[in-house]
């Protein structure tokens, strides 16, 4: 038996001293770098319109690079076939454009004409607003057994044909000092949702060490579907006397009602972060290219329409893990 | 088609009776020879010995045995001067006097315990350059010393070892053959096709080493009974099991821990050889804090039922499995959830084999071989009453399956005159991605969706035959032609493949050879990049995406030393791949199902030159090699980089390659090996910006325009045999990574508040490991 003890004492050795590691690589691109032009505007409902401009810079560098001068830029209601023109506004290194006796309405369609000089551009955009928000029907919270994570649950009617949906919390914790505000946090989280473990852009069970998305996004084409999305999230434990708890805390659940093309950048924006983070177990991916509907340059020219609701969640003690 | 098939059976009937019409009496007529035929086996187990040699040294010829351990040997007539010497690598040599009145001689040699070093000469090979192919013989006592981690003896880690074979870094146990990718590898198992053959994320390979009784990989000049991959074949052949005695084994490594059992069913006519091999312990998820639990298996069996000295049944079984499940339940337990992903092969095959006369072998084999990948979810929620009240369910499968006949004949014509001739079936059924989703409950509207790409069926019928003619003129003659018709459900396709070695002995020692080898494959791989998991999917060939094919051209120089001890060669190849596949850029596999030509890239090309050196000993206490590539690799896809040609994910200019095992004593032996190669291409994003969420959005230039810094390791290993109680024991210290290289692993982008840094990560720091076998 000695002999077999000796070998297991070696086992755990080895495994104790088996550590991998993580180093920065220097690396600079920034010489003879050109940039190029990003536009980002999320237009929602009864909101002004904000777009902003500004260079993108060379990776892996803080070098800031020279704002783009702009000669005109306007927007288009193309439904009205209206033309507004954007007040133009220097802010750090970037460039806002705004207009404030615009907002756009629901199933509104508009497109965004932007002229550059040094360098010179021509950067158009379209987007079309959703039509309406979906209805939240009914939501619960359960504690997941051995962990410090709950599980959610939350129905809805889907408001139409192709319709695109991101899910996102928000945690507020609850204290007692009434006189102390304690903001709401976005949360990550993940389901088992087909609807969603089936896009591309969530991660699969085999990528190790990553995080969950930071919202849930999916797609649903029946118009008549009443739908229940499961999702679970890790308000993080609290350590006091020897006990693993939870906090008590308000959770805030945000249901967008989003465009195709916001849909298709997000769901891609997520997928290059998986991949440029690479996995422990399948090594580096391919590079995935972000979708922009930006036409001369990138970004994003997308909108929404939100509804949400929030809900108390009690806090747990003698959690035992498992 | 009819006028294919017709074509196909007038073809096959002309060879098979222009051959039956041959025998030994009229391959001998009129000679002055006298033609020696049977078997070698080993002595204590039974076990029939490939490649073993027998050298009749009054004629100064000799022949080896094929892989179902037969020779045949025309010596002369007047046998009463020869001696005939066998040999085989870990067996002593023996010389017989053979009986002028025996046509069949079965030998049976005697196996060394301890790994004492081979100081005979293989005589046979001494005057023979009949090993025309480029190619590389696995040699059992080399892999049995290799340095692997945790212990862990793997075939295909060995085997990047070889040249030809492209460096893939840590923690990768896949083959990357002169440019090619993983899938453009055949597989053999006992004539098996498998589809993936690797564990754990690539950590280990399918082939248990207890089981592998030889393994040739082929990478250039491939005979033509091989078909139906771009780059290169690996053939495996398993133990056929002890006829007279039981053994098991039980090894315990830190990766993996394995059984394996052999012994007669009916002594000296019927044996069995079983191993079950499964991960040691959750080590990944110790190692890595993950949520998950993850196993895998492997089961091996083969039956081996002597009919008669003539004729053998074979059947041959494998599974290998991965799993990745996790479970969560309601602290109330009001709901439970399970998430779960497997993926593995399975496996079996019938073969018959019969030894018509003793210059005619014929093989039978028919089996099935199926590789699946799954992922299934489910969540049920529970009422008040604990019945179940709202349930989600979805399941995504993608399989290809492959149901075959191979029907396989050689002849020996003359000890100098080899000829292969056979016919193969293959139907293929390939499911491509198939996904279930169900949704049911109190509150919610029920769903019940089935989407997927449809099953396809084809069926693959080849033709093919070699010829082999050796030390003619001082030239040997390599000829094989190989006839596809693969026939799809909406189009047939139609390849002939010749295959060409010309051989010239320019000196005893030193050859020259000229090689060229057609090769296509019906299906493609597609490696879904959707969040860093390349899953893979195989789909058909189809009009948009016909079959790939390569050609390779190449010429090697060889030199052995007199004593055949060393060997030294130097091969340079062109390798031009067409009709390559792959994934237009951005789209998501798993959710288009309604036109292929929207996700695929196709019309690829790819360009794979090289020059290889090897030197590598294998006689003395010490064997080794040193082998040295340079090489370029790129690809081309209309719909891929704006059509510019990029370099192949695993391209290096430069790869140096090293083996050194030393026989310290009668018990110890002593490996080390080293690896240099120049960085390989990778991508890192040009420019950067924040989007008006706060995520940081990257934007990527050309394909693989950065190179990693490069990468070198040197590993070690010690083994010790003993025996303890009659028990053949076996202590195994290995010590990888022994300065402690940071070798980058993977490539990481880490998103700051102040923009996005790169960190290279390092996955084997220096890394001591100790495995333990006993043989009971």
């Amino acid at each position: 038996m000695a002999f077999y003890h000796k070998i297991i004492v070696i086992i755990i050795l080895l495994v104790a001293t088996a550590c991998t590691d993580l180093n920065i690589v220097q690396v600079d691109i920034s010489e003879n770098f050109n940039p190029d032009i990003t536009v980002n505007s999320l237009m929602q409902p009864d909101s002004n319109i904000i777009i902003i401009v500004s260079p993108t810079q060379a990776a892996f560098s803080n070098k800031t690079e020279v704002k783009p001068q702009i000669s005109s830029a306007s927007l288009v209601d193309i439904l009205n076939n209206q033309t507004y023109s954007l007040e133009i506004y220097t802010w750090d290194n970037y460039i806002v454009l705004k207009n404030q006796d615009f907002c756009p309405i629901p199933g509104g369609e508009y497109c965004i004409k932007i002229q550059t000089t040094q360098p010179a551009k021509t950067l158009i955009a379209k987007d079309k607003v959703p039509e309406r928000s979906a209805n939240i029907l009914n939501l619960n919270i359960n504690p997941v057994k051995g962990s410090t994570a709950y599980l959610g649950k939350i129905n809805f009617t889907s408001i139409g044909t192709d319709i695109y949906y991101e899910l996102l919390i928000y945690s507020q914790e609850v204290v007692n000092d009434t006189t102390q505000t304690i903001p709401f946090y976005q949360t990550s989280l993940s389901t088992t949702n087909p609807l969603i473990t089936r896009e591309d852009y969530y991660p699969s069970l085999i990528v190790l060490s990553q995080e969950s998305p930071k919202s849930l996004l999916f797609h649903i084409d029946n118009p008549k579907d009443t739908v229940c999305i499961d999702f679970e999230y890790d308000n993080g434990g609290i350590y006091t006397n020897g006990k693993t708890g939870t906090c008590n805390h308000n959770l805030r659940i945000e249901l967008r009602t989003v465009s195709e093309s916001f849909f298709l950048y997000k769901t891609s924006l997520y997928k290059q972060m998986y991949a440029a983070a690479g996995d422990l177990l399948y090594g580096i991916a391919e590079p995935v290219k972000v979708v922009s509907n930006i036409e001369g340059g990138v970004g994003l020219f997308g909108s929404y329409i939100k509804t949400d609701t929030t809900v108390f969640v009690a806090g747990r003690n003698d959690i035992i893990y498992e | 088609m009819i006028l294919y098939m017709n074509n196909y059976i007038y073809r096959t009937v002309l060879i098979w009776i222009f051959f039956s019409l041959l025998n030994e009496r009229s391959v001998q007529a009129g000679s002055h020879l006298k033609l020696l035929s049977g078997t070698i086996s080993d002595s204590q187990s039974g076990e029939l010995l490939i490649g073993a040699s027998i050298f009749d040294q009054a004629t100064n010829t000799g022949t080896i045995t094929d892989t179902h351990g037969h020779y045949a040997l025309w010596i002369s007539q007047n046998c009463d001067s020869s001696v005939l010497e066998i040999s085989y690598l870990g067996y002593s040599v023996k010389k017989i006097k053979p009986d002028c009145h025996t046509n069949i001689i079965n030998i049976k040699l005697e196996p060394l315990f301890y790994n004492l070093p081979e100081f005979a000469i293989n005589a046979y090979e001494q005057t023979t350059s009949e090993s025309v192919h480029s190619s590389f013989s696995m040699n059992k006592k080399e892999l049995d010393n290799f340095p692997g981690i945790a212990g862990e003896k793997d075939l295909l880690k060995y085997l990047q070892f070889s040249p030809g074979v492209q460096m893939t870094g840590d923690g990768n146990a896949n083959l990357y053959v002169r440019g090619g990718s993983s899938d453009q590898n055949l597989f053999l198992l006992d004539d098996i096709p498998l589809f993936h053959v690797s564990h754990l994320g690539n950590i280990t390979s399918t082939f248990n080493s207890d089981m592998i009784k030889t393994a040739e990989l082929y990478t250039g000049g491939f005979p033509a009974e091989y078909g139906g991959r771009l780059s290169s074949v690996l053939d495996v052949r398993t133990k056929d099991g002890d006829i007279y005695n039981h053994h098991q084994q039980f090894t315990i490594g830190l990766l993996t821990s394995k059984i394996l059992a052999e012994g007669p069913i009916l002594k000296g006519k019927v044996s069995y050889v079983a191993s079950i091999r499964v991960n040691t312990m959750p080590l990944l998820k110790w190692l890595y804090n993950l949520k998950v639990d993850f196993s895998m298996y492997d089961i091996n069996l083969k039956l081996n039922y002597i009919i008669s000295p003539e004729k053998r049944l074979y059947f041959s079984f494998y599974n290998g499995n991965d799993h990745i499940k996790t479970n969560i339940d309601g602290s109330d337990g009001n709901f439970t959830s399970a998430v779960f992903n497997s993926w593995g092969n399975s496996a079996f095959s019938l073969r018959y084999y019969n030894q018509i006369s003793q210059i005619l072998q014929l093989n039978l084999t028919a089996g099935k071989t199926k590789y699946h990948y799954q992922e299934k979810n489910n969540i049920v929620y529970f009422n008040y009453q604990e019945n179940p009240a709202d349930e989600f369910y979805s399941n995504f499968v993608s399989e290809i399956a492959d149901n075959f006949i191979i029907i396989k004949t050689n002849y020996s014509l003359s000890n100098k005159m080899k000829l292969q001739s056979g016919y193969d079936f293959f139907y293929h059924t390939y499911q491509p991605g198939q996904t279930i989703i169900k949704q049911s409950g109190i509150d919610f509207s029920d769903i019940n969706i089935q989407k997927g790409y449809a099953s396809t069926n084809s069926s693959e019928h080849s033709l093919f035959a070699d010829f082999n003619i050796s030390d003619f003129l001082g030239f040997s003659l390599y000829t094989g032609l190989r006839e596809n018709i693969l026939i799809s459900q909406t189009k047939t396709f139609h390849d002939i493949q010749p295959r060409i070695i010309v051989s010239k002995k320019i000196h005893s020692n030193l050859i020259f050879k000229f090689l060229y080898s057609k090769l296509w494959q019906p299906f493609h791989l597609l490696t879904n990049n959707g969040a860093g998991v390349p899953a893979d999917y195989r789909i058909p060939a189809m009009e948009i995406a016909p079959p790939s094919e390569s050609r390779q051209e190449g010429v090697n120089l060889s030199y052995f030393s007199p004593d055949r001890q060393y060997e030294f060669s130097v091969e340079m190849y062109y390798k031009k791949m067409d009709k390559l596949t792959d994934l237009k850029e951005g789209v998501a596999y798993t959710l288009n199902y309604d036109n292929w030509s929207d996700i695929l890239a196709t019309a690829g090309k790819g360009i794979s030159k090289g020059l290889e050196l090897m030197l590598r000993k294998t006689g003395g206490r010490s064997t080794g090699w040193v082998g040295i590539t340079l090489s370029n690799s790129t690809r081309q896809f209309p719909d891929l980089n704006s059509g510019l040609s990029y370099p192949y994910k695993y391209d290096r200019l430069l790869a140096v390659k090293c083996l050194f095992q030393q026989q310290l004593t009668n018990k110890m032996n002593f490996s080390a090996t080293w690896v240099y190669g120049s960085g390989t291409p990778y991508n890192i994003p040009q420019s950067q910006f924040k989007d008006i969420e706060g995520n940081t959005v990257l934007i990527y230039g050309n394909l693989n325009e950065f190179r990693q810094k490069s990468y070198h390791r040197l590993d070690v290993d010690l083994s010790y045999k003993t025996k303890v109680k009659k028990h053949e024991c076996t202590i195994d210290l290995s010590i990888i990574n022994v300065y402690n290289r940071r070798n980058p692993y993977i490539y990481t982008i880490i998103n700051q508040d102040e923009g996005a840094e790169l960190y290279s990560f390092t996955l084997i720091p220096v890394l001591p490991t100790v495995s333990f076998e006993i043989k009971l």
